[in-house]
């Protein structure tokens, strides 16, 4: 798992430094070996006077680093920008829960949405409904996440304008001025209004495929022996739907959930982009785009672990909802 | 299709006194796939958008580029620019068409890395079983796990002035582990039939059991599954360009156009929404060819008695 990393040091940090600082040169007044010497020290401070295994060893386990370095001692390692006043740790761990709590939200309805679609689509099957949410969701699915919404946010601020109020918050996570001088509950407020447009984005995403799913599980149960069993006992069509079918048909939903999450995190860092908010996909972009390589790494290595640990509940689920299932 | 399948359709018919043909498994594939209308009106407009991406530059006056002094700069649609003009005085159209061309060179590279690498592996790793699957599953796993949009922009952002090729060549390579598993899954079960065991009796080898008689039987799919992988990569490089790490200027993709167009879009929408729309339709399209093939390869369905 961490075999990936590796590939990160791919990045030359180095150069792009040393190109920055020739380019500066005549501004602040450098000759050749004040570069030379500032590489160096650049170079040290950030631990890429070793060779790329030491370093790896180093960022694994942080023994012989300044104490900012070693993921097993729970440090990122320094970043490269803003002349090292930028902790990678207490920016991911502000960002981590502005993120999270779009992508729960937004899996949460998406999850809801499916289901509900997916069954009405089974049962109605090859009438008008099944069709048209057919329809819907295969459009869902085509759609790149940034261009709905882009979409979303055009509307949201049409329909501002043509009001001539602030119904829809289109930027941000929070209103501009800071939180500070709310109440909790007009704190409150304010997030709410923040998050739902990004939640509406974030929920399409997921609804696609999730309702698609959804269908064909609920159409296998339909079509099952022991439904058929049901309602050759003479239940009522209602009951057998309520006792029989939804019941076994709702569990799979389970073991898809995990990783819808670990989806609409991938699309969060989308979506924090076009509403402008400051979590963890922003985090990444800004790493990413001035090249730093501590910063994209721990990245990486908390999406994977999330990957990791999603997927695994996701495997523990099945096990638990389908007793067919055993672990050797 | 293979020899090895020989389904007889005609009995179901018989009994209940209907004459039906007996037909091989391909033309009663392409039969279904015919009856799927929206499968095959989305074959008809993937055709034409191929055609527009390969013919267009020939026949349109204008290309991606820029032309400075006989453009006029950012004007909405009129007779000569049918989807407007650029700041860059670009001709919108002329872009579409490029973007799309991209966006499906890019689309059907990772589709062939799909079917070629995923396949391949899933079949071989389900034929040999033992440490042999477990060593080739565990790759697979791992590839699975990996942050797919982060990584590939993290690698993508490590290459000065992406081309397509390159970014065909990442998310291709790193996205053949859904197409694996599915293989796997099948050929598992398959390895375990009869036609496999005869095979093996007259002394085939494994790579003609691999490409002979257990490939040939797991087509649907593989088809289904390239349609979605072309999908996937489609709105990947898409969503790659957008936050900056894609195709850059002066080539273009949809996906880049699009977000040159966001930041716009309210005062000059024919930026935004023409390519955003073409993305949009040629997604369309590949899922639902992807949903016909799926149904058409489904042998539960038998549309002989309806």
């Amino acid at each position: 798992m961490f075999a990936f990393v590796l590939v990160e040091v791919s990045s030359d940090p180095i150069n792009t430094y040393r190109q920055q600082l020739e380019q500066n040169a005549v501004a602040s007044g450098m000759d050749n070996s004040a570069i030379d010497a500032s590489v160096e020290l650049f170079k040290e401070r950030n631990y890429y006077d070793r060779s790329t295994p030491e370093r790896y060893w180093l960022w694994l386990t942080g023994i012989g680093g300044n104490g900012d370095i070693g993921l097993l001692q729970g440090e990122f390692g320094p970043s490269l920008r803003g002349g090292g006043n930028y902790d990678i740790k207490a920016q991911l761990g502000d960002r981590f829960f502005i993120t999270l709590r779009l992508v729960f939200l937004a899996t949460i309805f998406s999850m809801g949405l499916a289901m509900l679609a997916g069954v009405v689509m089974a049962v109605r099957q090859y009438k008008k409904v099944d069709y048209l949410l057919t329809l819907i969701g295969f459009v869902a699915l085509s759609m790149p996440v940034f261009w709905f919404a882009q979409l979303i946010k055009n509307a949201a601020v049409s329909y501002n304008k043509a009001t001539g109020t602030d119904t829809f918050a289109t930027y941000g996570d929070s209103a501009p001025g800071g939180t500070g001088g709310m109440s909790t509950g007009e704190a409150l407020l304010d997030a709410i209004a923040h998050l739902v447009l990004p939640t509406l984005v974030l929920m399409l995403a997921g609804y696609a495929g999730a309702s698609r799913f959804q269908r064909s599980a609920m159409l296998d149960v339909l079509n099952s022996d022991y439904v058929r069993l049901a309602r050759a006992k003479g239940l009522r069509n209602g009951t057998v739907m309520r006792r029989h079918a939804l019941r076994t048909a709702l569990i799979p939903m389970a073991t898809i959930a995990p990783v819808a999450i670990l989806a609409a995190m991938a699309g969060a860092v989308v979506t924090e982009t076009v509403f402008e908010w400051q979590g963890m996909g922003r985090f990444f972009i800004d790493a990413l785009g001035q090249r730093d390589p501590f910063a994209i790494q721990a990245f990486l290595i908390i999406s994977g672990a999330l990957t990791v640990v999603g997927v695994l509940i996701s495997d523990l689920l099945y096990g638990i909802v389908d007793p067919r299932i055993r672990y050797e | 299709m293979s020899n090895t399948t020989t389904e007889a359709p005609a009995d179901a018919g018989a009994e209940h006194g209907m004459v039906s043909k007996e037909r091989t498994q391909t033309q009663m594939v392409v039969r279904r796939f015919l009856r799927h209308r929206l499968a095959i009106i989305s074959l008809i407009v993937l055709l034409i958008l191929i055609l527009i991406s390969v013919l267009g530059p020939y026949i349109w006056k204008w290309n991606h580029g820029s032309h400075a002094g006989d453009i006029p700069i950012a004007k909405g649609p009129s007779a000569d620019h049918p989807f407007g003009t650029t700041r860059k005085a670009q001709d919108v159209l002329g872009l579409v068409i490029r973007g799309t061309q991209q966006s499906l060179k890019i689309g059907l590279l990772v589709a062939l890395l799909d079917i070629g690498i995923g396949a391949i592996w899933g079949a071989v790793a389900g034929l040999f079983r033992g440490w042999v699957d477990a060593i080739m599953m565990r790759i697979v796993d791992v590839i699975f796990v990996v942050p797919f949009l982060a990584v590939v922009a993290a690698l993508s952002s490590g290459i000065s002035r992406v081309s397509w090729l390159e970014i065909a060549l990442l998310i291709g390579l790193l996205g053949w582990g859904t197409t694996a598993r599915l293989v796997r899954g099948q050929v598992l079960s398959l390895r375990e039939q009869e036609f496999v065991e005869a095979a093996r009796a007259v002394g085939a080898s494994n790579t003609r059991i691999v490409f002979r008689h257990l490939l040939p039987n797991v087509t649907g799919i593989i088809l289904v599954s390239a349609t979605l992988a072309i999908v996937g990569a489609i709105l990947t490089e898409a969503a790659l360009s957008f936050l900056g790490f894609g195709i850059q200027a002066p080539d273009t993709s949809l996906g880049a156009q699009v977000s040159d167009g966001a930041g716009a879009s309210l005062t000059r929408p024919w930026l935004f929404y023409f390519p955003g729309i073409t993305l949009v339709l040629i997604c369309l399209t590949f899922n639902f060819i992807g949903d016909g093939l799926r149904d058409a390869f489904d042998p539960r369905q038998t549309l002989e008695r309806k």
